[in-house]
């Protein structure tokens, strides 16, 4: 058989890297643009209504000023001497007359533009300056006929304080427009980026969904992240696929291995029981070196067993095993019996108490049956020509079991006895005993343990000797007859 | 030796060392064996005459060994125990479906197929308890619940009688607790060394009967 177990690595993708948008596409570019021109605009809208507000507000007030009675009696004071007839009213207030054909004055100086707005037929021409430093308004008004007191130029200049209040006001107005704008700017800009992150998240949390990353379309950094992650999230979906190939080639190569060797196994273990029986009698002293051989081809299928086993436990992403009715007194029987059979031809003794009942707990039977194999083997495998193992099987109350594995060998160090059960952990006692042993006989237990949801604890025993014992709950509900495993 | 009718066995596996080692220990035991290396010969010789029992290898050449197990059962009710290499959960399952009554997981011993082999052979019928027993010179009469030559109380007589009636097997403590001495309350398994202590020692030399298993409790020997 000629299988590949090729090796699993994550590559970087090949691909071109990403350009980035130009400012006007990138995401930057947007809100700084989208920012200016907001402002800009919302600056302008406050400037034309405050202006237009104040425009129309002055007209009224100069028109109210200028009316009839007051235009005429302008009028007159400035015939009788129109070089010197700009006159100031108080509060500010200053009117000078001039020509309306002409524009100009005899007493002071007109405003030229709004003069040529009275020139061309308009009955008052209005200017309001506040944001400059004369802040007033400026009304030129035609009092009728020709000649240089024919139209009158009023100023009103603004105090301080009403300059300041319409300052104040018009910053404040421009505040609140500028909060109330931007605020909608920004609801209009984040809540479409929002669902955009939203979908990123939703893709994030699906490692090897691209489809969902490329919801998130455009061509700003939010939209190059996206397809970064899609372009990511396809590679991993790809590298995926190839690792999960690859352990399921590796996984069928134990597999057949596992199969393979069984079978010459069997042979070889046969032999050497029929060889020990002949060396038994006719041989002697040979006999301790058939034991040998029987407990290396012992060993070498546990160790097969357990490679396919340790393989298929650590896979903490692999599918849960079945949990089924099995009777734990038929498996430990079955274990016992071919352990025993072991254990006589290393010369121990191996004695098991199951009760009578059936003992049934959700396991899978596999793997119990392993698991027991592993603790009652190791028992023997460290034990001596004379020791003792036991194994035996109590209900705890109505709804648990414990089973308990006890062996008379040389036992462990008090203080090993949390390390037992993790991987390749061994006891210096094994090791001194057997220097091979790859520790993965107790790391199964424990391994089968969590997930069945049972508890595994070892103790030493006086004078000598260890003490494994597993603990759980049994099926109170009784399940139909063909539904358990025995 | 067993019955030659009743013990001939068919045995189907295509590995000729481990055949040949298996057909051995089965006739050394008085079983009259039919090799069959593939599925065909196998089939063949199933319906050529009755067996008591098929041990078939799943793994076989031309024809798989699930599918021999599907026809053997169809044909007749001869008890199948299949040998496989397979670990896998559902390799057993798919063989008990199709009519296997038990497995031989490869690897295993001699000794452990002859056990299976027996089990399905001969299975023994419980048989009714004597009425009276002999341990050693001592005759106990379960009716009566007497011991000659020993007064033992109402609870000593009931813990004698849990193993007696479990002769030649190993017990725990709270097995013969939960037996013997439970009356809708749990006991401490503790107090069973007690009991046998006092029972060991009214019976005297009979007492040697029940031995001390370690790491497990006590068993009612067969043979002091």
């Amino acid at each position: 058989m000629s299988v590949s177990l090729g090796r699993v690595s994550l590559r970087p993708s090949r691909r071109p890297p990403l350009v980035r948008g130009t400012l006007g596409g990138s995401l930057y570019g947007r809100i700084v643009v989208g920012t200016v021109l907001t402002a800009a605009g919302v600056v302008a809208a406050v400037y034309f209504i405050v202006h237009a507000t104040l425009v129309d507000v002055g007209r009224t007030w100069g028109e109210r000023l200028a009316d009839r009675t007051r235009l005429a009696e302008w009028r007159a004071s400035c015939e009788a001497d129109p070089r010197h007839a700009a006159q100031d009213l108080g509060d500010g207030l200053r009117v000078v007359p001039f020509d309306v054909r002409s524009g100009r004055s005899l007493a002071g100086s007109i405003d030229h533009a709004l003069a040529t707005e009275l020139e061309a037929g308009a009955p008052s021409a209005v200017r309001v300056d506040w944001l400059g430093r004369t802040v007033g308004a400026r009304l030129l008004v035609a009092a009728g006929g020709e000649g240089p007191c024919s139209a009158f130029q009023i100023d009103r200049r603004l105090d301080h304080l009403a300059v300041k209040e319409i300052r104040v006001a018009w910053a404040t107005a421009l505040f609140v427009a500028l909060f109330v704008l931007l605020a909608g700017a920004l609801v209009a800009v984040l809540r479409p980026l929002l669902r955009r992150l939203s979908i990123l998240e939703r893709a994030a949390a699906g490692v090897g969904s691209p489809e969902v990353a490329r919801q998130v379309s455009g061509s700003d950094e939010l939209g190059t992240i996206a397809e970064a992650m899609a372009r990511a999230f396809e590679q991993i979906t790809l590298d995926r696929e190839r690792i999960l190939r690859e352990v399921r080639v590796r996984d069928e190569f134990i597999a057949d291995i596992s199969h393979d060797v069984r079978t010459p196994t069997t042979s070889l273990q046969l032999s050497l029981e029929e060889l020990d029986e002949r060396v038994a009698r006719d041989a002697p002293d040979a006999r301790p070196l058939v034991r040998r051989a029987l407990a290396d081809v012992v060993y070498i299928a546990s160790l097969v067993a357990n490679l396919g086993m340790a393989r298929k436990l650590s896979d903490e992403n692999g599918p849960l095993p079945t949990l089924r009715p099995v009777d734990l007194r038929s498996i430990a029987e079955r274990v016992a019996l071919r352990c025993a059979i072991f254990a006589k031809r290393q010369g121990i003794v191996v004695e098991h108490a199951l009760g009578e009942a059936p003992v049934l707990v959700m396991t899978d039977p596999v793997i119990l049956e392993q698991m027991l194999t592993n603790i009652v083997e190791n028992a023997i495998r460290y034990n001596e020509v004379g020791g003792r193992v036991a194994l035996t099987l109590d209900r705890r109350g109505r709804e648990g079991f414990v089973v308990h594995v006890r062996d008379d060998g040389p036992g462990v160090a008090p203080s090993e006895l949390p390390h037992l059960g993790q991987r390749t952990f061994r006891s210096s006692a094994a090791r001194e005993r057997d220097p091979r042993g790859s520790g993965l006989g107790l790391a199964i237990v424990r391994a089968g343990c969590d997930r069945f949801g049972w508890t595994c604890g070892f103790a030493t025993l006086e004078p000598r000797g260890l003490e494994v014992a597993l603990e759980g709950p049994v099926v109170t509900e009784t399940p139909p007859p063909g539904a358990i495993i025995r | 030796m067993p019955n030659p009718e009743r013990s001939s066995i068919l045995l189907v596996e295509d590995d000729a060392a481990m055949a040949a080692t298996m057909v051995r220990a089965l006739r050394s035991s008085g079983y009259e064996v039919e090799l069959a290396t593939d599925g065909e010969r196998a089939l063949a010789l199933a319906s050529s005459r009755t067996f008591a029992l098929v041990l078939l290898d799943l793994r076989l050449p031309f024809v798989d060994g699930y599918a021999v197990l599907e026809k053997l059962r169809k044909r007749d009710h001869v008890p199948i125990i299949v040998v496989t290499a397979g670990t896998e959960l559902a390799d057993r399952l798919k063989a008990f479906e199709l009519g296997a009554v038990d497995f031989l997981a490869k690897p295993f011993w001699i000794e452990e197929l002859l056990a299976r082999v027996q089990l399905r052979l001969k299975r023994p019928k419980r048989s009714e308890v004597a009425r009276r027993v002999s341990l050693g010179t001592r005759v106990i009469d379960l009716d009566a619940r007497t011991v000659t030559g020993v007064e033992l109380t109402r609870v000593e007589f009931d813990v004698l009688l849990f193993l007696l009636d479990r002769r030649g097997q190993a017990l725990t403590r709270d097995f013969i607790a939960s037996g013997a001495l439970s009356v809708g309350g749990e006991v401490d398994a503790r107090t069973v060394d007690s009991h046998i202590g006092r029972i060991r020692k009214k019976l005297g030399a009979e007492g040697l009967f029940i031995s001390t298993v370690w790491g497990v409790g006590y068993r009612c020997e067969l043979e002091p």
